[in-house]
């Protein structure tokens, strides 16, 4: 296989890739979309117009059929843990995984669907697909802010409603949300990061209706779903959905009791061909027929997952596990906390401690940190942090999940926020 | 895939891209690469993709055939669960089996969605109903079929042959969907990059 060829880059965009000099290797080009006018500084670097391609003559009709094993899709996972890595699927794996998604969300032709968060990751990528293979209707929501939402839903009328937490908050919180905004929705699913109690509270008392939690990642598509049709288990991610089987397996690769933390282990026909160009990568992962999630989860008796976080960013403190998640929930309560994100620090007593980061909601009284860590304990007990830090704005990773890597970089240059020691 | 499948389908799809130091690769590398010649050692990716494997089969062999064996039982279990009529329940369920091997089976799935180059067969029943809209635009069946065709070959007649690896940098947009599906007629890896980040330090930051 040679080099890949082409980029389509929207103009917008045409500083960025002009001084990352990426255009200049390009063997068929860059591909300019938007027809707005491409700066002068980079004219020359820019050979194609999207538009005018649009025009070409059709592909003919004989074209040969491809491989179905052939790779079909790269997805760089944003890296959350370790370099980023390329995904790659296959034009089999692909049909498995938008089969799945269709099963699982009940989707038909009779079905609108609304997908909140870029196409450019595995998401919305694989809702519009799947919605599109069903024969229903995908609303291309062109940003995930509210001003883009609102209107989509009261024009167009979805059935259902993907989003990522951070931004179904935001849009569940607009002073501009009206009651029947959310009444065409048979489905809201939120998923890629914890869904907090808040969130599914404000959601439930304004829509009428539970937010649908579900689980999944690049390598396999969607994995678990709240039945849309019940029950449904209000913080659960759901059992998994059809197509797909999951194993919790301890340190020891054994399975574990119901009710246990253990590892998530994935098996799927949708399970990627393996990480580009990165054959140890896909080694520490690929088990067989199996997948290594690296997310803990604790099973309950009905088959039901309880996400417990990352592997790698579970805290332990004092010789116990803590999950930020668990913790980031409680502050959540708080009714001055927006966003909170929660990260383990180095500590020489304890092992780590746990620090969270907040923002405040807009004219909320400001707490201090004192009330925050009290709140907490009432809740979670020992695993209440021992530091809260103030920010304006939460970072947010590329997919729009709380930027726990940047948190801990920040919690690594700044061991001591109040500089006490 | 089977192991198998899975040696078989890096054979063939092989070689892959190595980093130009010799280092580790991060995104900026990677997508870099993915854009310009790549270098490629196909007998090496091969090699180590066996061994890879094999190593990793023979680590867990014990472990699997117990989850198996032990995963018959409660994976009956689960599927015997009541359906109940109630959507959401939050009490904890009044039936408590123990579950001593924790291997959970979704239903089974028979087929695979529509091959990729066809996905859109059941919508085009209606071809002149709306398949897409946003707030700017709206495409129906016929028409996202027909521009998705007519990019399919205005990309091959760019020079790109099947295989090749186109990438993006879009926005979400209507024509992000017709770039897909494009792609996937003509036979080309979709690519996406990453659209939400400035690409210049996002995607081309050395190490």
């Amino acid at each position: 296989m040679s080099g890949a060829k082409a980029l389509v880059a929207h103009v917008e965009r045409a500083e960025d890739v002009a001084a990352s000099q990426l255009a200049s290797g390009l063997e068929c080009g860059v591909i300019a979309y938007g027809a707005g006018e491409v700066p002068d500084s980079v004219e020359g670097e820019w050979d194609q117009s999207f538009e005018a391609l649009l025009d070409s003559d059709p592909l003919p009709a004989d074209q040969p059929a491809a491989d179905p094993s052939a790779p079909a899709a790269i997805f760089f996972t944003s890296g959350s843990t370790g370099p980023a890595k390329g995904v790659t699927h296959t034009r089999e794996t692909l049909r498995w995984m938008i089969a799945s998604a269709v099963a699982a969300f009940e989707l038909d032709a009779g079905d609108v669907f609304l997908p909140g968060s870029s196409m450019s990751h595995i998401g919305s990528f694989l809702w519009t697909l799947s919605m599109l293979s069903a024969g229903g209707r995908v609303v291309v929501a062109r940003s995930t802010d509210s001003h883009e939402l609102l209107p989509l839903l009261r024009e167009h009328q979805p059935t259902v409603l993907a989003m990522i937490p951070a931004a179904l908050s935001a849009l569940v919180r607009d002073h501009d949300l009206q009651p029947g905004d959310f009444a065409s929705l048979r489905i809201c699913r939120a998923g890629a990061d914890k869904v907090s109690t808040e969130l599914l509270t404000e959601f439930a008392a304004v829509a009428g209706f539970p937010i649908v939690e579900g689980y999944g990642m690049t390598e396999v598509g969607l994995a678990t779903l709240n039945p849309p049709s019940g029950p449904i288990k209000q913080g659960s991610i759901g059992p998994p959905i059809c197509g797909f089987s999951i194993a919790v397996r301890g340190e020891d690769g054994e399975p574990v009791e119901a009710g246990s933390v253990g590892r998530i282990w994935i098996r799927s026909r949708s399970r990627m061909a393996g990480y580009w160009d990165a054959p140890e990568a896909t080694g520490e992962v690929v088990r067989e027929e199996w997948l290594d999630s690296g997310d803990l989860a604790r099973p309950d008796e009905d088959g039901y997952l309880w996400f417990f976080g990352r592997k790698k960013q579970v805290i332990v403190h004092d010789g116990s596990n803590v999950s930020p998640l668990e913790v980031e929930g409680a502050l959540g309560e708080h009714p001055a906390v927006e966003l909170a994100g929660v990260v383990g620090v180095h500590d020489t007593v304890h092992g780590e401690n746990v620090r969270a980061y907040v923002t405040l909601r807009e004219g909320a009284e400001r707490p201090s940190s004192a009330d925050l860590i009290v709140f907490c304990r009432e809740r979670i007990g020992y695993k209440a942090p021992e530091e809260i830090v103030f920010l304006d704005e939460m970072p947010l990773n590329p997919t729009g999940k709380i930027d726990r890597v940047g948190l801990k970089r920040m919690a690594e240059d700044h061991l001591h926020p109040h500089g006490l020691d | 895939m089977t192991p198998g499948e899975s040696e078989k389908f890096w054979r063939e799809h092989g070689p892959l891209m190595q980093p130009p130091d010799g280092e580790g690769v991060t995104i900026d590398e990677v997508a870099g690469d993915l854009c310009f010649g790549l270098r490629v050692d196909e007998e090496t990716l091969a090699e180590d993709l066996a061994r890879a494997s094999k190593a990793a089969t023979a680590a867990v062999e014990p472990a699997i055939r117990d989850l198996e064996a032990e995963g018959s039982s409660s994976r009956q279990r689960v599927r015997d669960r009541p359906s109940s009529a109630q959507r959401l329940t939050q009490d904890p369920p009044t039936r408590s089996p123990t579950i001593s091997a924790m291997l959970i089976d979704g239903a089974p799935l028979d087929h695979p969605a529509e091959a990729l180059d066809d996905l859109l067969r059941v919508g085009l029943e209606a071809p002149d109903d709306l398949a897409l809209v946003s707030a700017d635009r709206s495409l129906t069946w016929g028409e996202l079929e027909g521009e998705s065709t007519r990019l399919a070959g205005g990309y091959l007649g760019l020079g790109l042959e099947p295989g090749d690896r186109v990438a993006s940098l879009m926005p979400n947009r209507i024509d992000l969907v017709v770039h897909y599906l494009a792609c996937f007629k003509a036979g080309l890896i979709v690519t996406p990059l990453n659209s939400a980040t400035p690409f210049a330090r996002s995607t081309m930051r050395s190490r």
